[in-house]
């Protein structure tokens, strides 16, 4: 006889399983995660390189040009 | 100048997502050797009931791992979101290590938890051994490169600063790998999981033991939990000692903060078991001390003196003062690359560049620094006191603690009384969340203890920091902070619901 059809089968089959639980939370997860890269890492990449870690750390006179120039992408 | 708030807001960033991130690993660490354990009692005695343990603690190993997966990556994203002038100045260096942790460690770890989960019918006893085996080396290879990041940090070894790449650069391989504080540091910090996980397992079968529910299991599951917390609580102390035994050594500012010691003391020195701490005076208003014991411990020696934090910030001025001249010698050489006079200039002063950074949080130009300015920067070489003094002093009440709970609990395993103790089970249950109080606190004294630097004795915390908006900082903490506050909801709650299915969730849920 087949299975599918017992309506205590379909019930256990609707029942929210562990593994059910775990994927729920891991696709939370990736679309959260996701979404605090767009609003917060993505648009704040940041560059130094040896100019600018020499601005910061050696040459007050210049620092804040070069941090501007070196420092922020998309005009933020 | 450096906007203050953003660094303390990006300072506070990384502290809660990396203590939020520690609340799952240390499970995870504890569990997986745990696991293995089990398993192995299975396969030696092909009883079904020790298969039945590894599936039901490997189930409750995969709600944390499922849940606590990828809360350390945001800690990553940051070092080069918030931390871009520490990523250029040392990313060499601790790029390295993270990276064979992610490549190595972290795709050995995930590759056998699948196999954990789906290879019961489809490996042999043995292999399906060797698989729980590996994930726990995985876990374990993850903290140890991660330790290894972090010891460097702590005690920068084997590197070497270029100023015409304004990096450190590493020098010596072996000396980061085996640098003694990062190898205490993991003994003592992998311990602590296992204490743990074994508290975790401890707990939940004391709490079927006082609900009178599978009760078999509980019981083999308890005699388990209590050997190996046990062996892991005596190796939290005596590797905690090394840990400490390294601080003194490498980091001695943070050794006097952690002991409130003001003063340099005729060795050997006494150890403040508690004490009313003032800052603004830089002494104790009263001390409760034991003669001699710090000096033990600290130098392993009755005649070597320990530095008094006066004493470490009076030598740290004269520091600043050199470093002031590194930091103008290294303007000269940036400009001047070639010049070979240049660059002996400032190679002789260059040991204190480190010091003389610390000057810039209050003045842009080093040269302008008033005595007023340099005794700031000496003082602020030493961390805050009290925050050190008492969650060391928390962290090892709790250590001794749970060893206490766990000498009961192994000899009424032994003597098979602990039926008859409901007072230790109920300990047991209760204390459950004890040694993840005492990791934070450890973690605490590590981090906080290291300031003001990012690279202790190199790399100031303020010069790290990139300049990113303060508003943009409040929208990724408040992000961060609720995300993992989710997760930690989510996790609690489906630890809650399967550990009070018990063994029975094994086949009420196959999953």
């Amino acid at each position: 006889m087949p299975q599918s059809g017992n309506p205590d089968n379909f019930r256990q089959r609707l029942r929210p399983g562990l593994g059910r639980h775990l994927v729920l939370v891991l696709i939370l997860k990736v679309l959260v995660l996701t979404g605090l890269w767009h609003a917060f890492i993505k648009p704040n990449r940041v560059k130094v390189d040896a100019g600018a870690m020499s601005a910061r750390m050696a040459e007050p006179s210049n620092q804040i040009t070069r941090e501007n120039s070196h420092d922020r992408f998309n005009g933020r | 100048m450096i906007d203050s708030t953003v660094v303390d807001l990006s300072r506070l960033q990384f502290a809660a997502t990396a203590l939020y991130h520690f609340i799952f690993v240390p499970l995870t660490l504890g569990l997986s050797w745990l696991l293995v354990v089990m398993e192995a009692a299975y396969v030696m005695s092909g009883k079904e009931i020790y298969r039945d343990m590894t599936k039901f603690w490997g189930k409750l190993y995969g709600i944390n791992f499922a849940l606590g997966v990828t809360t350390g990556i945001t800690m990553e994203f940051q070092f080069g979101t918030n931390w871009a002038y520490y990523s250029h100045y040392v990313g060499d260096i601790f790029g390295a290590p993270l990276a064979i942790e992610g490549l190595m460690a972290f795709f050995l770890e995930s590759t056998m938890v699948g196999l954990f989960f789906f290879g019961w019918n489809r490996l042999s006893k043995a292999g399906h051994l060797a698989v729980t085996a590996l994930m726990a080396l995985g876990t374990n290879l993850s903290a140890v490169l991660i330790l290894i990041a972090n010891g460097w940090m702590q005690d920068p070894v084997g590197s070497a600063f270029n100023p015409v790449t304004m990096r450190m650069e590493l020098t010596d391989f072996a000396a980061l790998v085996f640098n003694p504080v990062a190898q205490s540091k993991f003994v003592h910090t992998v311990a602590a999981g296992y204490v743990t996980g074994s508290l975790f397992v401890l707990g939940i079968s004391s709490w079927y033991l006082l609900k009178g529910k599978h009760v078999e299991f509980a019981k083999r599951s308890f005699r388990i939990a209590a050997a190996f917390g046990l062996a892991g609580t005596l190796s939290v102390i005596v590797l905690g000692d090394e840990s400490g035994y390294a601080v003194s050594e490498s980091q001695k500012s943070k050794l006097a903060a952690i002991e409130a010691m003001w003063e340099t003391e005729p060795a050997p020195a006494g150890f403040n078991l508690i004490a009313s701490i003032n800052e603004e005076t830089q002494s104790n208003n009263w001390a409760i001390k034991i003669p001699y014991v710090l000096g033990l411990i600290a130098t392993r020696s009755t005649s070597e003196t320990l530095p008094g934090i006066r004493e470490i910030r009076a030598e740290n001025k004269e520091r600043v003062k050199q470093g002031i001249e590194a930091v103008i010698a290294l303007e000269a050489l940036r400009k001047n690359p070639q010049d070979a006079e240049l660059l002996a200039s400032f190679n002789k002063v260059e040991k204190h560049l480190g010091y003389g950074l610390l000057v810039k949080k209050y003045s842009e130009d080093v040269r302008l620094a008033t005595p007023e300015i340099i005794e700031r920067a000496a003082h602020d070489s030493v961390p805050k006191v009290a925050p050190l003094f008492w969650t060391f002093r928390l962290m090892v009440v709790l250590g001794f603690a749970l060893f206490a709970l766990f000498a009961l609990a192994f000899w009424a395993s032994i003597k098979n009384t602990f039926q008859q103790k409901p007072w230790l089970l109920r300990w047991a249950l209760y204390f459950i969340p004890a040694p993840w109080v005492a990791i934070h606190s450890g973690w605490i004294v590590a981090e906080y203890g290291r300031q003001p630097w990012t690279v202790f004795g190199v790399l100031p915390t303020h010069l790290s920091a990139s300049s990113l908006s303060a508003a943009s900082l409040y929208g990724s903490i408040a992000g961060f902070v609720g995300f993992y506050t989710l997760l930690l909801i989510a996790e609690m709650y489906l630890m809650f619901k399967y550990a009070r299915l018990g063994p029975t969730a094994l086949q009420s849920n196959n999953a």
